[in-house]
């Protein structure tokens, strides 16, 4: 048990290095933003002491993301997985106290759940690549959701099949939709070399809008075929695939700008993963959703002075 | 002509690239030769324009280098993980319908299954050279190409290097491998503390490189053996 006490430094300097990298003076205003709206929400709706959550999925989000999962495995790889789920208990315990103080403790551990929400996309299933069959099919240029797929094969078929079990009950698109809104982060988890991104375009924008285009067109031809079937069962419910089709663009252009605003090559777990949570969270509490919007928006001019480096002047 | 004139590069305070002027013939293959952080590979960053220059000016055929007529070939080659040596080669031969995926892979004995992930240092780099191959571009900067090749591969390398200079290609190497250099160039700039120290023919760099290294081994062997009692 000698380890603890240098394993825990180590933990806390990466910590503190993560809070740096993140930008402290963006995470502080985002953090005063969601506070404010959680605040608001959860006091209406479960009158919890919602000012605790936002702290503590800040703590236990930085830290997971900064985890440094080869770290990790080449010193501690049998205790890799206790370590984290003592970290994870360890920062949402002052919460959870707090929690049962002021309401039923199934309320809490409600909340301490949805507090993993963020974290789900970077769960990969599968730790060696899936060979696929028809995966030739799709092309190279659509790379991130190729890796994807071979990694996470599971999750994108139950994605793809479950949304034509609209004939059983109205429930089973709709979950799936929620569960490619949570999958579709794990597209950007890894960044690209330089060489990939500077391959075909001459500048940052330019670049920029043929992603768009590409991972647009990539969504639309996976989930029209259900989304049309939706509509055609459920004519007077026909909102509902309308409204995921808008919250799934959105998700993924907030993804790439969060993506290149911080895009350094070859880096895993980049530190744009916490703004990937916080875009996840806003999803699935509306009145947040300006928050990503507005950070969309400073993140794509962000990208373009980001990837300036590998355009031509 | 690939011209670099005056070209400083720092780093905060420490100078790297101190006043670099070069003017290298355009369809031969140059060598950069030089000691471990000497700044040969931050001078190909700054020809290729990852890096900045605070003084000097780069052209290429009396034009700005263009990135997208550039083939950067870096010292460590990333990929894509969870992406196969095909398919990365697919990607980097989009605007190049004529290269020959499959049989490019069978030389340098790939099966075009590999995940990117799983390659060796060598491979990375047998997979990095296809893809500047499918790139296809006028001027190439290759840093330490032949680094982690086995044999057969630096004599498929080398053929390259000669197809690529009957094609009129610029190449510009850098190489710890001095035999390389000796056998593929047409003329070797010597590089010293961030300065260019002399260009030689690859005969004359041979018999520098002979007379530089003579005694150097018995000295190096007495002081190393003497630190190690």
């Amino acid at each position: 048990m000698s380890w603890i006490i240098p394993f825990l430094k180590i933990r806390w300097l990466q910590t503190q290095r993560a809070f740096t990298e993140t930008g402290i003076t963006g995470m502080i205003l985002a953090l005063a933003i969601l506070i404010g709206f959680i605040y608001w929400w959860t006091e209406k709706l479960l009158g919890s002491p919602a000012i605790l959550v936002l702290p503590t999925l800040a703590l236990t989000s930085i830290h997971f993301y900064r985890s440094d999962h080869r770290f990790l495995h080449i010193h501690f790889p049998k205790q890799k997985h206790v370590l984290l789920a003592v970290e994870y208990l360890f920062f949402t315990s002052p919460f959870f106290l707090c929690g049962c103080y002021f309401q039923p403790i199934w309320t809490s551990l409600l909340l301490l759940l949805a507090l993993l929400l963020p974290f789900a996309p970077i769960i990969s299933l599968a730790k060696t690549p899936v060979k696929l069959p028809f995966i030739h099919l799709i092309p190279v240029r659509f790379f991130e959701w190729k890796a994807n797929l071979r990694e996470n094969p599971w999750i994108w078929l139950l994605v793809f099949l479950m949304p034509f079990f609209v004939f059983v009950h109205i429930g089973f698109p709709i979950a799936s939709w929620v569960l490619e809104l949570l999958a579709i982060s794990g597209l950007y988890k890894q960044n690209e070399d330089w060489q990939f991104v500077n391959l075909n375009n001459s500048t940052a924008s330019n670049f920029l809008y043929e992603k768009f285009k590409l991972h647009f067109s990539c969504l639309l031809l996976f989930n029209v075929p259900a989304m049309v079937l939706f509509g055609f069962l459920s004519p007077d419910l026909v909102w509902i695939p309308l409204v995921f089709i808008i919250l799934l663009f959105f998700h993924i252009a907030y993804n790439l700008v969060c993506k290149y605003a911080f895009f350094e090559p070859n880096q895993q777990m980049p530190p744009n993963q916490i703004w990937l949570g916080i875009g996840i969270l806003a999803l699935f509490i509306p009145p947040l959703l300006a928050l990503p919007f507005f950070m969309g928006l400073r993140f794509y001019f962000r990208s373009l002075s980001n990837l300036y480096p590998y355009f031509n002047a | 002509m690939l011209k670099l004139d005056s070209i400083d590069f720092s780093y905060g305070n420490t100078e790297i690239l101190k006043g670099i002027t070069l003017q290298l013939e355009a369809g031969k293959i140059h060598g950069l030769a030089g000691l471990n952080g000497s700044g040969k590979t931050t001078l190909l960053q700054v020809i290729y324009g990852l890096l900045q220059p605070q003084n000097g000016s780069i052209s290429f055929h009396d034009k700005a280098i263009s990135k997208n007529k550039t083939v950067f070939l870096e010292a460590a080659n990333y990929f894509y993980h969870r992406l196969t040596t095909k398919e990365t080669l697919q990607f980097f031969a989009f605007k190049n319908p004529t290269f020959e995926i499959d049989k490019w892979l069978e030389i340098f004995a790939f099966t075009g299954e590999e995940f990117s992930e799983d390659l060796s240092t060598g491979m990375r780099k047998k997979l990095g050279i296809l893809c500047a191959l499918a790139k296809d571009q006028p001027l190439l900067l290759l840093d330490e190409p032949f680094n982690g090749l086995d044999m057969e591969s630096v004599m498929v390398l080398n053929a390259i290097l000669k197809e690529w200079r009957k094609r009129g290609k610029t190449i510009l190497i850098t190489s710890h491998i001095l035999e390389t250099l000796v056998e593929n160039c047409d003329s070797i700039q010597t590089f010293a503390g961030g300065r260019i120290i002399q260009s030689y023919t690859p005969s004359e760099y041979n018999q520098m490189k002979i007379d530089f290294f003579v005694g150097m081994e018995e000295k190096l062997e007495a002081s190393v053996g003497a630190l190690m009692n």
